[in-house]
């Protein structure tokens, strides 16, 4: 069958149509999802967003503190209920909790040269919440990292711009869905907001927290509900990541030349997450390359870190939790004390004192974190 | 690796690609270039086995040479060509007889040791873990080996199964059983067998294309650009994207948790969940098809259709000839022919006893366990019954055969997707006790019945994507406009997850 010219012009047509308006149809949505920025993950701030900016917040918190803390914690969200004002009454050392949602070790080395050089602090101590996952060879730098520049100009550039997998990413469809929940929230306004941050940067999980005062909070029914995502994490990972083992390096050299105390820890996951990691990703494998390298740093390094990994390795309460990896108030203060304790143990002409024989301050606090048990 | 419904596929790998293959302007360079794609394409899953593709490749084309030239009489080609011939049978003229037997000889060796290693290379990755097991389990049972119960010690092996090993093996094999019986000429050179071996739209899962089938896209390979191939591919490609990432991963999101809990089923359930495969396998493969057939239109070599909308199919043997048909033609032609025409003449019982034996190997094919020779059995069982009651059959109403046919193909796939013979019990249990009453219409059912009365409409009653005539030439703004949408859903789609195609394990 011969093809007439008109034919071929059709053709042609057809082809410029569908190249053009398939580019338009993409760019239209990538735009949109730019400008509603569902996720805090591109920096525009015309809508609020669903997902808070720990990152930015945190930053703006230490900013506003009236006095340069002595300590930092530095973490993912699983640090956050590390509570400032008991180890202040442990260490006689001011605290700020800076750890922040979805943290990779590269989040916690931008942090602290950010609090070093950009605002001026001099740290004595620095306690690290060490996720397995936050030294992941899969995982990519955060998106809210890359967004928060101020943070994202200290670290080391990939080769290929981050901003072009943020992109990619948000071609799919729940991130339209939120998209659309932007957008719908702004027409029929917010839900109440589920947690917030204390002056000192504690977490403070409002939602659950009510939940359990209530006596309606189903620990069984969280741990269901988070631990697909939490699973996710680790689901790629393959070994303990070299470029993500050279920021810590890096933090500890800071440190070094600081002459800052180092107290680091392995942070709780729930057992019922801990037998599907184990089942499903390398967690254990991960977990032993992650002490292993820990060991070999203490002969370069001195520094103090306990595995607490899970409850029965501290004494805490199995159950001692909000969700698959989010431990509440009464084990985060187990792991502070025994922190505390064998860092002291292991240096005792240099230990972590409570500037008072018995300080309380932190008591009205303690209680109040330690009420909503999740038992 | 990356996969045809990959971003990274079609908004780079692809692309790319192809605007090299169109910048290159002689044949030798764009066969190179298609061969070295093709490569790397396998090497993104495992670079170890492209050797063994390459080897492969390599016996079959040298094997085909050897045997084309020991061809000695001359005979009609397919394509008009005079040419050698390759039959080694009767009529030899008895001046050249002596050294024509040598020739004979010589390609009847040459061919057999190709297919030899072919199968022997299939068998030991495919097949070897399940002889193993299986003769270590039951010889002892029959008094071989040392002692009953004892086994006879065959080391299970760490095989990796190569991808694509299935497909590529059956093309070889009809290639040099073509070039032997006469029906083709061998490639030109190696980069052309090569290209034809080693093509990124087939290489992985088909469609299985015999040698002459693309040998005049393979000769015309340095052509221009021709707008209709691209025009064409473009439907193609977009429709296959659309049937496996919108309908079949949805279907398989929706009933997976269905058939690994099978053992919750009610009978109901069960045949929702049944159907919902059949509609997930038949849109997965022939999505990847038709993704296949549209990329081989944007470099201009045109693969065959492999799928003819087999759900509107009357009787089971219909019903094969419109499914992975380039399957069902290799199978014909090699297997089924051959069978049927050995011996004194065409016998009812030796057609009956071709179509079990056919049947059983197709679904051996398929992977190396029971229920994949049992999947084949099925079939063979069922043409046999077809040939057995075709004239009654035949009488019934089109639709009445439509679905009874379909009811098979259900229950054949139900065979097909069971992982071990207890959960093929377990689920034909539930799928004929007529028990359990009515399921719970929770939203994740609803959207399973929506996907499936999709699914059914689009398979009952509209035409398959080679049926679609790709020529509205005076809406062409608008079937632009529509393709543009559905591929851009199509990319949002893809954000949920990469799925493999469901053939790629085969």
């Amino acid at each position: 069958m011969s093809i007439t010219r008109a034919e071929k012009k059709h053709e042609k047509r057809f082809l410029c149509l569908f190249l053009i308006s398939s580019a338009i149809m993409i760019l239209l949505i990538i735009s949109a999802n730019i400008i509603i920025n569902p996720r805090s993950e591109f920096g525009t701030t015309i809508f609020k967003p669903l997902i808070r900016h720990a990152r930015s917040e945190k930053i703006e918190m230490m900013k506003a503190l009236p006095e340069r803390p002595e300590l930092i914690v530095l973490g993912s969200s699983n640090s956050m209920k590390l509570n400032c004002s008991l180890i202040t009454s442990l260490t006689g050392e001011s605290c700020f909790n800076a750890a922040v949602d979805a943290a990779r070790i590269e989040d916690y080395y931008a942090l602290l040269s950010y609090i070093i050089e950009d605002l001026g602090f001099k740290p004595k101590t620095l306690i690290l919440g060490l996720n397995i996952e936050a030294f992941s060879d899969s995982l990519e730098i955060d998106p809210r990292l890359i967004s928060e520049k101020r943070l994202y100009s200290k670290i080391e550039k990939p080769i290929l711009p981050p901003e072009i997998g943020i992109i990619i990413d948000s071609m799919s469809p729940y991130y339209l869905i939120d998209s659309f929940t932007v957008l719908k929230y702004t027409l029929v306004g917010y839900p109440a907001e589920s947690s917030h941050y204390e002056k000192d940067g504690q977490g403070v999980y409002d939602q659950w927290d009510s939940e359990i005062a209530a006596g309606n909070f189903s620990l069984e029914e969280e741990l269901g509900a988070s631990i697909n995502n939490f699973v996710a994490r680790l689901r790629y990972m393959n070994a303990v990541s070299h470029e993500r083992k050279a920021y810590l390096e890096k933090i500890l050299d800071t440190a070094k030349n600081g002459e800052m105390k180092v107290l680091m820890f392995i942070p709780t996951t729930h057992s019922s997450g801990i037998e599907v990691l184990k089942k499903e990703t390398k967690y254990s494998e991960m977990r032993d390359e992650l002490k292993r390298y820990l060991e070999g740093l203490k002969e370069e390094y001195d520094f103090t870190y306990i595995d607490a990994s899970e409850a029965s390795l501290y004494g805490g309460n199995p159950d001692g939790f909000y969700d698959v990896s989010h431990i509440n108030g009464k084990n985060a203060e187990m792991i502070i004390r025994k922190m505390i304790a064998q860092y002291n143990e292991e240096h005792p002409q240099n230990q972590l004192m409570p500037k008072t024989p018995i300080d309380t301050s932190y008591s009205t606090t303690v209680t109040r974190l330690a009420s909503p048990e999740v038992v | 690796m990356i996969l045809f419904n990959s971003l990274a596929f079609i908004f780079l790998f692809l692309p790319l690609t192809l605007a090299v293959f169109w910048l290159l302007r002689t044949k030798k360079l764009r066969y190179a270039w298609v061969v070295v794609m093709g490569y790397f394409f396998y090497c993104l899953w495992d670079y170890r086995f492209a050797l063994l593709l390459l080897g492969s490749a390599l016996l079959n084309f040298l094997m085909a040479k050897y045997i084309y030239r020991h061809s000695l009489r001359k005979q009609k080609h397919n394509d008009g060509n005079d040419d050698d011939e390759r039959n080694c049978g009767k009529g030899f003229k008895s001046e050249r007889l002596k050294s024509e037997r040598s020739g004979c000889l010589k390609r009847n060796i040459a061919i057999a040791f190709a297919i030899t290693i072919d199968l022997a290379l299939l068998g030991f990755f495919k097949y070897y873990n399940f002889a193993a097991g299986m003769a270590n389990s039951l010889l002892p049972l029959l008094g071989i080996g040392p002692g009953a119960g004892a086994g006879l010690g065959l080391p299970i092996l760490n095989i990796i199964l190569p991808l694509g090993i299935s497909f590529y093996t059956f093309q070889s094999i009809s290639y040099i059983i073509d070039v032997y019986s006469g029906k083709t000429r061998p490639a030109g050179s190696f980069l052309e067998f090569m290209c034809y071996i080693s093509f990124i739209p087939q290489i992985l899962s088909g469609p299985i294309v015999r040698y002459d089938e693309m040998r005049p896209s393979l000769e015309a390979i340095d052509n221009s650009p021709d707008s209709s191939k691209f025009y064409k591919g473009i439907n193609l490609f977009v429709l296959g994207l659309a049937k496996k990432v919108i309908i079949a991963d949805t279907i398989s999101a929706l009933i997976s948790p269905m058939i690994i809990g099978h053992s919750s089923l009610t009978t109901i359930t069960a045949w929702i969940a049944a159907i919902g495969y059949a509609f997930q396998l038949y849109f997965d493969f022939s999505g990847y098809t038709d993704m296949a057939l549209g990329i081989g239109c944007f470099f201009a070599l045109e693969l065959p259709k492999n799928f003819n909308s087999p759900y509107k199919a009357l009787n089971i043997s219909d019903f094969w000839r419109r499914w992975h048909m380039s399957l069902t033609r290799w199978v014909n032609d090699y297997l089924f022919l051959p069978l049927t025409l050995s011996g004194k003449g065409i016998t009812k019982p030796k057609i009956l006893i071709a179509s079990l034996l056919t049947m059983l190997i197709l679904g051996v094919w398929h992977g190396a366990g029971w229920t994949f020779m049992l999947f084949g059995l099925y079939h063979g069982i069922m043409l046999v019954l077809y040939q057995l009651t075709k004239k009654g059959y035949d009488k019934l109403p089109a639709l009445v055969r439509r679905i009874l046919t379909f009811i098979i193909v259900v229950v054949g796939f139900v065979i097909f997707r069971s992982d071990s013979i207890a959960m093929l019990i377990d689920l034909l249990g539930r799928m004929f006790s007529f028990t359990g009453g009515m399921p719970f219409f929770n939203l994740r059912l609803v959207l399973l019945l929506a996907a499936l009365v999709i699914s059914s409409i689009l398979s009952f009653f509209f035409k398959n994507t080679n049926e679609i005539e790709y020529h509205f030439y005076a809406r062409s703004w608008a079937l632009a406009i529509v393709m543009a949408f559905i591929f851009v859903i199509c990319v949002i789609a893809m954000g949920r997850a990469e799925v493999a195609f469901l053939y790629y394990q085969f």
